[in-house]
C-alpha cells in the first residue's frame, strides 16, 4: 500500500512540480519552426529558394513590374475591349501604378525570407563554406535587387527630387523579431535606399561565381545590375566600368540577328532571368503573356498593346518590328508584343527577364556617353551599333546630345515590354509624352512634375504604421 | 446477421452470470406512504444478486430461504431490510424521504445538489431517452436553461452548436468541453474537409446515457482550467446495479419528413408571370418575348413539377438495442449494443449506426476497485450535397423552374435545364455520392484505492480512437463531374487522443464541520492526421473508387498535434449545513500556448447560504429549501490552432524545380488564452414540501484577451498577427423552475420550465470599431450586440413606378442600395430568451409528457427567399414564389415587390438591385415556438406481463417537432446562418417498445 502511494505521489510530483516544457512539446509536421528551419542543408536551401518564389508573385516579376511600366509609358495602352486588368496604368489613374499593396507585399516578403537566410544561414550544420558563401551571395543579389526597384518605384530619382522630398522606403536588414519598434520602421531617404542596393550587390559580388547563371543568382548579374543602379543614380564612370566587367564574364555575347528571337525563347543573353515553367506559371488568368496576347484557342486577353507612339518610333526595316503582330480585336486594329508568347509550351510559360546583355551594351553606351569625349563617344557607338546592326538597321555616327538621344532611343525599342521605358523616363526627370494625333489619348502627356509619377504608399499600410508618410499629392502627410 | 449473432452471444454470456437458487417463494406489496402501489421497487436478498423489481402495481415475488434478509430499496425512499423468517406474504410501506436527494456530476466528483454553490444545469435519463435523435447533444435543447443548440444541418448525425451562455468568442472555437465518463472527447464537430462525418457525438447511443450534467460557471468548470470557458458537458452512461440481471430490449421505428414548404407556382403560373416581366422589360411586341414564347410555349399546356418534392421524401427511422445490466457484491455491469438505420427526409441522405458498450466496475480487495468503460461505434452517412450548391436537393429543390422536368419523356435525365443553372440535382444525387464512414473507440480504465476511509486515490488513463473515411464522388454524367471526366476526393482523418488523470481526495465530517479537499494531475494529448487524395477520369460509373481513377489529381497530407498538462486543487467547506464554500485552482500548461505565457492559472470561488437551515426559518414551513449562491472566476479558451504562436516556415511555391520554405506564421511569443471571467449570483429553492423547485442565475461572462488578428504593417512580411487583444460581453438571467402540480390517486403532472434571457457586448476590437468575418459575415462593432446585422433599411417599393426604396442614412428616401453611412445595426443573430417548457402527466402505467421549446429575439437573413423572389436573375429562371404575384403592375401599387423585369440591374434611374441581401429587405425574425418533444408511454399491467414470463413492457411513441409558430418564411428557423441550402429539420414520429426481462 505504501508503494503505491508512493507511485502516486511521484507522478503527482513528476507532472506538477518538475519541468512541463518536455511534456508540451510538440512539432507541427507540415510546418516548421523557424530555427528547425536551418538545421539541416535541405530546409536551409529550400528557405533561399522561397526568396526566388517571391519574385514571381504576380505583383512583381511575375507580372506587373514587367506590363505596368509599359502601361504607365508611351509604350503601351489597353486595348478598347480588355479584361480590366491594368487598365487605370494605361491613363495613369491615381492609385494605379507598378507601386499597389502587393507589389509592396512582393518586395517586403522577399526582404523578410532573405533576411531570414542572412540572420541563420552561417548556423547551419553541415553547409560548407563555399555553399554558405553561395547562399549569403544570393540573399543579398535579391535584397539589392528589391532596394534598387522599391526605390525607383516609390521614389524620385536623387537627381532629380522636387521640392527636396527625398524619402525612399524602409530599410529592414533583420527578419521580423517581435512587435519592438523596429516593427514599425519609417522610410529612409532614397540615398539610402540606393545605398543600401549598391551595398547588397557589392556583397554579392564579392560572394557568388558564374555557375547557376542564369536562373539564379551570379556575379555578372549581380555586376550588371549594379551597372544599372550606377546608371540610374548617373554615376557614369562606376556604371561603364561594371558594365565592361559584366559583359567580359558574361561567358556570351550577344545574339545574333538570325538567332534574335532565341533572347525570348532560349534566354539566351540572359544574366538573370526568373524562371518560369508550368510549375511557376501564373498561367491562364495573371501571367505576362495573357496580358499581351490573346490566342486563336481562346487563352490570354490580349489587354495591352501597342501606342502609335512605339509603332512610330521603329525605324523601317527594323526586324524587331516582327515581334508586333497586328490583329482586329472586337473591331479595333491591335498590335499584340510578341516578347512573351508563352514560349515554355502552355499559357504564361515565359522566363522573364530582369537584366539581359544586350541591356548591358547599352547601359555602358549611354554612361559613355554622358561621361563625353572623343574615345568614350567610339566606344559608346560600338556598343549602339552593336545592337543597331543586329536589328538590321546601318551604323549611328551621332555625337553629343544627339548620340545619347539615339541611344535612349534604341533602348527604347530594343527593351520594349521588359519594364523599363516608365523608369527610363522617370529617371532621366523627362516627361511622358502618350498621344499622338492616330492614338485617342491626344492629351495625355504626364509631366515629371506630376504626382503620379511617383507611387503612393498604401493607406492601409499607413494606417498601421504611424511613422510613415505617404508621397506628396496623396493625401495629407 | 452480425446483429444477430451478437445479441445470441451478448444473451448466452449474461445467462451464465446469472444464477439462481431457491427454495420457496415469498411474495407482496410495496406501498408509500399513501398505500399508492410503488413500481419498480428492487426487492434483494441481502448479500447476493439475487432479487427482482416490483411490478406496475408494487406486487413482487422472489424465491426465498428462511435465513434470508430481504433489502427494499427505492430512489427517494429509505431503504428497508426485512428478515423473511417463516412468511410467504411480506408486504411494506416505503417511507421516510421525501426530498429527492439529487446527486450531480462535477469535475472529478460528485456532489449533492443541495450542496453546490456554483452553476450547473442537469438532465437525467428520463429526459434523454427513445427521442429519436442521432446525439444527444440535440437533446440538451429546451431542457436546459442557457444551453443553446441550434442544428448546423438537420441531416441525421449532423454537426450541432451547443452554446453554453452565449457566444465567448470571435476566432477561437465556442464549443464546450465535452466529457464522457471522464474522457474528454475531441469536440462537436469533426474536421472542416470532411462533409458528412462532423458530428463526432453522434458516435455515442444516447440511450446509453445516465445523466448530463451541464456545468456553466467557473465555480463549477474552472477545475478544467484552459478547457472550460466555453462551459463543460459532462455524461455519465449508465452503471450495472447489484441484483440479478436485468434485461432490457427496445426496439423503435418511425418515421420522419420535411417541416414546411415554399409555397410555389405552378408551371403555367410561371410561364405567365415570365412573360409577363418580358414584357415589362422589352415590350409586348419584342423578339426576346416571342423567343421566351417559343421556348416555353403556351402557359396552360405548361407541365407541372413539384421540385420541392422530388427533394424531401418520407424518411424512416429504425433504432434496435440490447442491454443487460447487473452485478453482485464486488463487481457490477452494464453492456449494451444497438443499430440505427435512418433514412433521411431529403433524398439521398442517411444514417447507419452500430455501437457497442461495456461498463464494468470490481472490487479488487476491499481497499481497492477497477472499473473499465469502453463503448466502439461504427457510423456510416451517405450524404446528399447541402449549402449553396446547384446540386443540393435542398436549395435547388427550391429553385426549380416549375415548367420544366428533371426528366425527359423517356425517363432520361434532362440535360437542357434552366432551373439552377441547370444543374440536375435529382441525376446528381441518383449518381455522385458522398459516402463517410466513422469508427470511433472510446475506452478508458480506472484504479480507485481507499486506504483508509474517505481517502480515496484515483487514477485513470484513456484513449479515444476515431478514424473517419469519407469519399467524395461526381459521377461523369453529371454536369460538374463531367467536366473532370468524374472526380472521386477520398479523405482519411485520424484523431488520437490519449489522456490521463490522477486525484486524491478526502472528505470528513467532524461536528458540524464538513471538509472536502482534492488535488490531482491531467493530461492530455492529441494528435490528428489526414490523408487525402483525389483522382479524375472514371469511365462509367460502375468503378468509381480512387484506384479506377485515369488521372491522379493530388494528394494531400497533414499531421498535427497537441498537448496539455494541468494540476489542480479544489476545497470545500460546508458549516452545519448552512454556509459553504469552495475553491478551485488550476494551472495548465498547453503546447499551443506561446513560450512566454505557456502556463496560466485559473482560479475559481464561490460560497452558499443556505437560509432554510437557520433557525428563524424553522416557523416558515412554507419553504423547505433556500439558497443563495455567489461565485466568481476564471477559466480558459485554448481552442486555438495548434502552432499559432510560432513562427514558422511551410511550403511555398517551388522554383526551378526545387520546393521551397516560406514563413507562414508569424512568431507570438505571447499568444495564450483567451479568458473568460465568471461571475454569477444564483438563487435555489424549494417550497410547499419541494412540489415547487427552481433556481433563478444571472451571470456576467466577461471574456478577455479575445484572439483577434491585428494589422501590423506588411514590412514585416505579414499583415496580421494573431494577438490577445479583444473582449466581449455575455451576461444573463436564467430560470428554472420544476413544479409537482398534481400528485393524487396516482396521477401526477409536473411541468420542468426553464428560460434563459441573454445579451452579449462587443467591448472592444483589435484596431476599428467594426469587424466582419469574411467567410460568414458575421459582424462585430463596439459597443453593439455580437453577431450583428449592420445593413441599409429597406423602404419598400414605390407605388408610382415599381421602384425599390432605401433609406439613406438622414433617413430619407433613396434609390440606390449603397453601404457606407447609410448602414445601421438592426439587430443581431442572437436571441434575446430562449428555453423550453415540459409537462409530464402520468397515471398507473401511463405517461405523457410534451415539450415546448421556444427562442425570441434573433433575425435570419432569408437568402433563399431572396434567391427564388429575385425575377431578373440568371437568365429569367428565377422568380418562383406565388410572392412574386404581389408585384408592382401600376402606379399605385402598394405591393411589397418590385416590377418584375428580365435582368436584375434594369431598374429605371439607375436603381440598385432589389434582391440584394445587403439591406434589411430580407431580413426577418427568426422567433418561434415549437412543439418540439411529444412522448406517449405506457407500462403494462404486470398481470398481463407476467403471463408472458417477461419483467416490465412499455409501450411508447414519439413525436418530434410537431408544431411551429413562428414568422419566419425559410424551411427551418432552428438553424445556424442563413440557413441557405441547409437541410432542414424533420418532423419525426415513431412508435417503439422496451421490453425488460
Amino acid at each position: 500500500m505504501k508503494k503505491f502511494k508512493i507511485i502516486l505521489l511521484a507522478i503527482v510530483a513528476s507532472m506538477g512540480f518538475t519541468s512541463c516544457e518536455d511534456w508540451l512539446e510538440t512539432q507541427p509536421e507540415q510546418s516548421i519552426s523557424e530555427d528547425l528551419a536551418f538545421s539541416s542543408v535541405e530546409t536551409a536551401r529550400a528557405v533561399m529558394l522561397g526568396g526566388y518564389t517571391g519574385l514571381y508573385a504576380q505583383a512583381y516579376y511575375g507580372r506587373d513590374i514587367i506590363v505596368a511600366p509599359e502601361q504607365l509609358s508611351d509604350n503601351t495602352k489597353s486595348a478598347l475591349s480588355n479584361s480590366g486588368r491594368l487598365v487605370g496604368e494605361s491613363t495613369n489613374d491615381e492609385r494605379s501604378h507598378v507601386g499597389d499593396a502587393a507589389f509592396w507585399t512582393a518586395c517586403y516578403d522577399v526582404i523578410n525570407r532573405v533576411n531570414l537566410v542572412l540572420a541563420n544561414i552561417e548556423s547551419t550544420p553541415g553547409l560548407s563554406d563555399g555553399e554558405i558563401d553561395q547562399l549569403r551571395g544570393e540573399a543579398f543579389f535579391l535584397r539589392g535587387l528589391v532596394y534598387f526597384d522599391l526605390a525607383r518605384v516609390y521614389a524620385r530619382n536623387p537627381n532629380f527630387l522636387l521640392n527636396n522630398f527625398d524619402l525612399g522606403v524602409p530599410v529592414l536588414l533583420t527578419p521580423f523579431d517581435g512587435l519592438d519598434e523596429d516593427a514599425y520602421p519609417a522610410r529612409a531617404t532614397v540615398n539610402e535606399v540606393y545605398s543600401q542596393s549598391k551595398s547588397d550587390f557589392n556583397q554579392a559580388i564579392s560572394l557568388l561565381n558564374n555557375s547557376n547563371a542564369p536562373f539564379r543568382a551570379s556575379q555578372a548579374a549581380a555586376k550588371a545590375l549594379l551597372s544599372r543602379v550606377h546608371l540610374y543614380l548617373q554615376e557614369w564612370q562606376e556604371a561603364a566600368d561594371l558594365a565592361t566587367e559584366a559583359i567580359n564574364e558574361a561567358g556570351f555575347g550577344i545574339t545574333s540577328q538570325a538567332n534574335y528571337f532565341d533572347i525570348f525563347t532560349d534566354d539566351s543573353e540572359a544574366l538573370f532571368s526568373v524562371r518560369i515553367t508550368i510549375n511557376e506559371s501564373l498561367g491562364n488568368n495573371n501571367s505576362i503573356a495573357v496580358l499581351y496576347v490573346e490566342n486563336s484557342d481562346g487563352t490570354g486577353y490580349g489587354d495591352v498593346v501597342c501606342r502609335q507612339n512605339l509603332l512610330d518610333a521603329f525605324e523601317p526595316g527594323d526586324i524587331r518590328r516582327d515581334s508586333i503582330r497586328q490583329v482586329v480585336k472586337d473591331g479595333e486594329t491591335v498590335f499584340y508584343p510578341l516578347k512573351f508568347n508563352s514560349y515554355g509550351g502552355s499559357i504564361g510559360e515565359d522566363n522573364t527577364p530582369v537584366i539581359r546583355l544586350s541591356e548591358v551594351h547599352l547601359n555602358r553606351a549611354e554612361a559613355l556617353a554622358e561621361l563625353g569625349g572623343a574615345a568614350n563617344e567610339t566606344a559608346a557607338l560600338q556598343d549602339l551599333n552593336a545592337i543597331r546592326n543586329r536589328a538590321g538597321l546601318p551604323n549611328a555616327t551621332s555625337s553629343g546630345a544627339a548620340l545619347l538621344q539615339d541611344i535612349l532611343d534604341e533602348r527604347r525599342i530594343e527593351l520594349a515590354f521588359e519594364g523599363h521605358r516608365f523608369f527610363d523616363l522617370k529617371r532621366r526627370g523627362l516627361d511622358i509624352s502618350k498621344g499622338n494625333p492616330v492614338d485617342d489619348c491626344v492629351t495625355c502627356t504626364i509631366p515629371y512634375s506630376d504626382y503620379r509619377i511617383v507611387a503612393p504608399i498604401q493607406q492601409a499600410e499607413l494606417d498601421v504604421n504611424p511613422n510613415l508618410v505617404n508621397n506628396p499629392g496623396y493625401g495629407d502627410n | 446477421m452480425l446483429m444477430k449473432k451478437f445479441f445470441f452471444s451478448l444473451i448466452l454470456c449474461l445467462l451464465a452470470m446469472a444464477q439462481i437458487h431457491a427454495q420457496r417463494t415469498v411474495s407482496g406489496k410495496v406501498t408509500d406512504d399513501e398505500g399508492e402501489g410503488l413500481p419498480g421497487v428492487n426487492v434483494v436478498i441481502k448479500g447476493t444478486t439475487t432479487g427482482v423489481t416490483t411490478d406496475i402495481d408494487g406486487n413482487y415475488r422472489l424465491q426465498v430461504n428462511d435465513a434470508d434478509v430481504l433489502t427494499f430499496s427505492y430512489v427517494g425512499f429509505e431503504s428497508q431490510e426485512i428478515a423473511v423468517g417463516t412468511r410467504t406474504t411480506i408486504d411494506v410501506t416505503l417511507g421516510g424521504i421525501t426530498e429527492l436527494q439529487e446527486v450531480v456530476v462535477t469535475g472529478y466528483g460528485v456532489q449533492d445538489k443541495r450542496d453546490l454553490s456554483g452553476s450547473v444545469a442537469s438532465l437525467k435519463k428520463e429526459q434523454i431517452e427513445n427521442v429519436p435523435s442521432l446525439s444527444f447533444d440535440r437533446v440538451l435543447q429546451g431542457k436546459t436553461a442557457g444551453v443553446q443548440v441550434t442544428g448546423a444541418s438537420g441531416i441525421p448525425g449532423g454537426a450541432v452548436n451547443v452554446r453554453i451562455r452565449g457566444d465567448g468568442s470571435i476566432n477561437a472555437g465556442s464549443q464546450p468541453l465535452y466529457i464522457v465518463d471522464g474522457v474528454m472527447i475531441s469536440g462537436g464537430t469533426n474536421d472542416a474537409q470532411l462533409i458528412a462525418s462532423t458530428n463526432a457525438l453522434a458516435a455515442l447511443n444516447p440511450n446509453d446515457i445516465e445523466s448530463i450534467d451541464v456545468l456553466k460557471d467557473a465555480a463549477a468548470s474552472a477545475i478544467y482550467g484552459a478547457q472550460a470557458a466555453n462551459g463543460v458537458v459532462i455524461i455519465t452512461t449508465k452503471r450495472g446495479k447489484e441484483g440479478k440481471a436485468q434485461f432490457e430490449f427496445n426496439i423503435s421505428a418511425g418515421v420522419m419528413e420535411d417541416l414546411k414548404r415554399f409555397d410555389v407556382m405552378t408551371g403555367s403560373e410561371w410561364i405567365e408571370f415570365h412573360q409577363q416581366a418580358y414584357i415589362n422589360t422589352f415590350g409586348a411586341g419584342s423578339p426576346q418575348l416571342a423567343a421566351f414564347q417559343a421556348q416555353w410555349g403556351e402557359a396552360s399546356n405548361a407541365i407541372n413539377t413539384d421540385w420541392q418534392d422530388l427533394a424531401f421524401r418520407t424518411g424512416s427511422f429504425k433504432n434496435y438495442e440490447l442491454s443487460a445490466r447487473g452485478g453482485n457484491e464486488t463487481t457490477n455491469y452494464f453492456v449494451s449494443g444497438s443499430y440505427n438505420k435512418t433514412d433521411a427526409h431529403v433524398i439521398g441522405t442517411d444514417f447507419e449506426r452500430f455501437t457497442l458498450r461495456t461498463n464494468i466496475e470490481t472490487k479488487l480487495t476491499d481497499k481497492i476497485k477497477a472499473g473499465t468503460n469502453i463503448s466502439l461505434s461504427n457510423v456510416v452517412q451517405n450524404q446528399a450535397s447541402e449549402g449553396g450548391f446547384f446540386v443540393s436537393p435542398v436549395f435547388s429543390g427550391a429553385a426549380g423552374v416549375p415548367a420544366e422536368s428533371p426528366f425527359n419523356d423517356d425517363g432520361t435525365y434532362n440535360d437542357n435545364l434552366v432551373s439552377a443553372n441547370g444543374a440536375n440535382f435529382v441525376r446528381w444525387t441518383d449518381l455522385s455520392k458522398n459516402n463517410g464512414v466513422t469508427n470511433t473507440v472510446i475506452a478508458r480504465l480506472y484504479l480507485e484505492y481507499e486506504p483508509i476511509e474517505n481517502l480515496i486515490f484515483r487514477s485513470s488513463g484513456s484513449v479515444e480512437n476515431r478514424a473517419a473515411r469519407e469519399i467524395d464522388y461526381w459521377h461523369p454524367d453529371t454536369n460538374d463531374g463531367a467536366s473532370f471526366g468524374g472526380l472521386n476526393q477520398s479523405t482519411h482523418v485520424t484523431d488520437q487522443s490519449l489522456q490521463t488523470d490522477h486525484t486524491v481526495s478526502y472528505n470528513r465530517d467532524i461536528d458540524k464541520h464538513s471538509i472536502s479537499g482534492l488535488v490531482g494531475v491531467n493530461y492530455r494529448y492529441d494528435r490528428q492526421t489526414l490523408l487525402y487524395a483525389a483522382g479524375s477520369g472514371f469511365s462509367n460509373g460502375l468503378l468509381s473508387t480512387i484506384g479506377n481513377a485515369a488521372t491522379p489529381l493530388g494528394v494531400n497530407g497533414t499531421d498535427t498535434e497537441w498537448k496539455l498538462a494541468g494540476v489542480f486543487t479544489r476545497l470545500g467547506y460546508i458549516y452545519d449545513d448552512k454556509y459553504i464554500a469552495s475553491f478551485t485552482l488550476r494551472r495548465d500548461g498547453s503546447s499551443r500556448f506561446g513560450g512566454a505565457n505557456q502556463f496560466g492559472v485559473f482560479p475559481a470561488a464561490s460560497v452558499a447560504w443556505r437560509v432554510s437551515s437557520e433557525s428563524f426559518m424553522d416557523n416558515i414551513s412554507i419553504v423547505n429549501d433556500l439558497k443563495v449562491r455567489a461565485s466568481y472566476g476564471e477559466t480558459g479558451n485554448h481552442l486555438i490552432g495548434n502552432f499559432d504562436a510560432l513562427g514558422l516556415v511551410g511550403a511555398g511555391g517551388s522554383y526551378q524545380g526545387g520546393s521551397s520554405l516560406i514563413p507562414s506564421n508569424i512568431a507570438n511569443p505571447l499568444l495564450q488564452w483567451e479568458t473568460n471571467v465568471f461571475t454569477n449570483f444564483g438563487l435555489d429553492f424549494g417550497i410547499l414540501d419541494g412540489r415547487f423547485r427552481g433556481s433563478i442565475d444571472y451571470y456576467i461572462r466577461d471574456t478577455n484577451d479575445l484572439l483577434l488578428n491585428s494589422p501590423i504593417p506588411r514590412t514585416n512580411g505579414f499583415n496580421t498577427i494573431t494577438s490577445n487583444v479583444g473582449r466581449i460581453r455575455n451576461s444573463g438571467i436564467e430560470i428554472e423552475l420544476n413544479s409537482t402540480n398534481l400528485s393524487t390517486g396516482g396521477f401526477t403532472w409536473t411541468t420542468n420550465f426553464n428560460i434563459a434571457f441573454q445579451d452579449s457586448e462587443v467591448l472592444e476590437l483589435a484596431d476599428s470599431d467594426t469587424l466582419v468575418i469574411a467567410n460568414s459575415g458575421q459582424t462585430y462593432i463596439v459597443g453593439q450586440e455580437m453577431n450583428a446585422f449592420y445593413l441599409q433599411r429597406w423602404a419598400g417599393v414605390n407605388p408610382a413606378d415599381g421602384r425599390p426604396m432605401w433609406y439613406d442614412e438622414n433617413g430619407e428616401i433613396t434609390y440606390q442600395n449603397a453601404s457606407g453611412n447609410t448602414r445601421q445595426v438592426v439587430g443581431s443573430a442572437l436571441p434575446d430568451y430562449f428555453g423550453g417548457i415540459t409537462n409530464s402527466f402520468s397515471y398507473k402505467g401511463l405517461e405523457l409528457s410534451v415539450l415546448f421549446q421556444f427562442q425570441v429575439g434573433n433575425l435570419i437573413r432569408n437568402t433563399q427567399r431572396a434567391y427564388m423572389l429575385d425575377a431578373g436573375n440568371s437568365g429569367g429562371s428565377r422568380g418562383l414564389l406565388r410572392d412574386n404575384f404581389n408585384s408592382w403592375q401600376q402606379p399605385g401599387d402598394l405591393v411589397p415587390n418590385v416590377v418584375p423585369l428580365v435582368g436584375a440591374q434594369s431598374y429605371p434611374n439607375g436603381a440598385g438591385d432589389a434582391n440584394g441581401t445587403n439591406n434589411t429587405r430580407f431580413l426577418e425574425k427568426g422567433d418561434y415556438l415549437r412543439l418540439k418533444e411529444v412522448i406517449i408511454g405506457y407500462t403494462l399491467p404486470s398481470s398481463i406481463v407476467s403471463k408472458t414470463g417477461l419483467n416490465r413492457v412499455r409501450l411508447y411513441a414519439t413525436g418530434v417537432n410537431l408544431w411551429t409558430m413562428t414568422e419566419f418564411t425559410g424551411y427551418d428557423p432552428e438553424v445556424t446562418g442563413t440557413g441557405f441550402g441547409i437541410v432542414p429539420q424533420a418532423r419525426t414520429y415513431t412508435f417503439g417498445a422496451q421490453i425488460g426481462f
